[in-house]
């Protein structure tokens, strides 16, 4: 039996945001300001809008960059507003964004941070009328080690 | 039903993730791209952020889990500053 654990992690989204090439600082700034932990960004090429736009197409960047973040249930409409807002996506040809549900993420979590998180649940006391079931929002399991 | 893992990785993690992943026959497809991430390791090369890979596979959701778990073996999850995993399915 292997040592090494996983721990999943739910109800989380990641938030896809596609916009114009050197404006994914901007919305990852925006983001952060919010309470993002982080964001990873790739660069893309996009085609559609600038063709439908006609003269004005020419004013939009054919260079895309994509901003991924991965963002918990509770902030997730904060951040995407956030986002949205910096992106300045109100404006025509500027980029799109959107949500998904994530069903799980795995990721290191430090031990003191898993017991912290644990701590409230042992430490309370037995209420007389029971509290609404939280749902699980971390589980850990062990996994098989694998070579490198 | 098809679901889709994403893994956020040190750059050059991605390829070598492909290549040892690519002859299992419970995976649809592998996709490797590079970019930058902010927050997710200590080492940054370019101001605050550093450089990474990003690695999509679509698997079918009965095998997700296995492949899911298979992948944070791989990239030693359970070390800090080794990345991040998520799953989603695509409807």
């Amino acid at each position: 039996m292997s040592d090494r654990q996983i721990t999943y992690l739910t109800d989380a989204l990641i938030i896809t945001c596609i916009v114009q090439a050197s404006h994914a600082d901007n919305v990852v700034k925006a983001a952060q300001n919010v309470g993002a932990q982080g964001a990873t960004v790739t660069y893309a090429r996009g085609t559609g809008v600038r063709e439908r736009m006609g003269l004005m197409g020419v004013a939009i960047d054919e260079q895309k960059e994509m901003v991924r973040i991965i963002v918990s249930q509770e902030q997730s409409d904060r951040v995407f507003e956030a986002m949205y807002l910096a992106g300045e996506l109100d404006k025509p040809g500027m980029g799109i964004m959107f949500m998904n549900k994530l069903d799980r993420i795995a990721t290191y979590i430090p031990d003191e941070v898993l017991a912290e998180a644990a701590e409230p649940k042992a430490k309370a006391k037995p209420k007389a009328k029971a509290a609404p079931k939280k749902r699980k929002t971390a589980t850990r399991r062990p996994v098989k080690k694998a070579s490198k | 039903m098809i679901t889709e893992i994403g893994a956020f990785m040190h750059k050059g993690e991605g390829l070598r993730l492909m290549n040892e992943l690519h002859d299992d026959e419970k995976i649809l497809g592998i996709y490797v791209e590079a970019g930058r991430t902010e927050d997710l390791f200590a080492f940054r090369e370019f101001g605050s952020a550093s450089e990474n890979d990003i690695v999509t596979i679509l698997v079918d959701t009965r095998h997700a889990t296995k492949i899911f778990d298979l992948i944070c073996s791989k990239m030693g999850l359970d070390e800090p500053q080794s990345g991040m995993v998520f799953q989603m399915r695509v409807q």
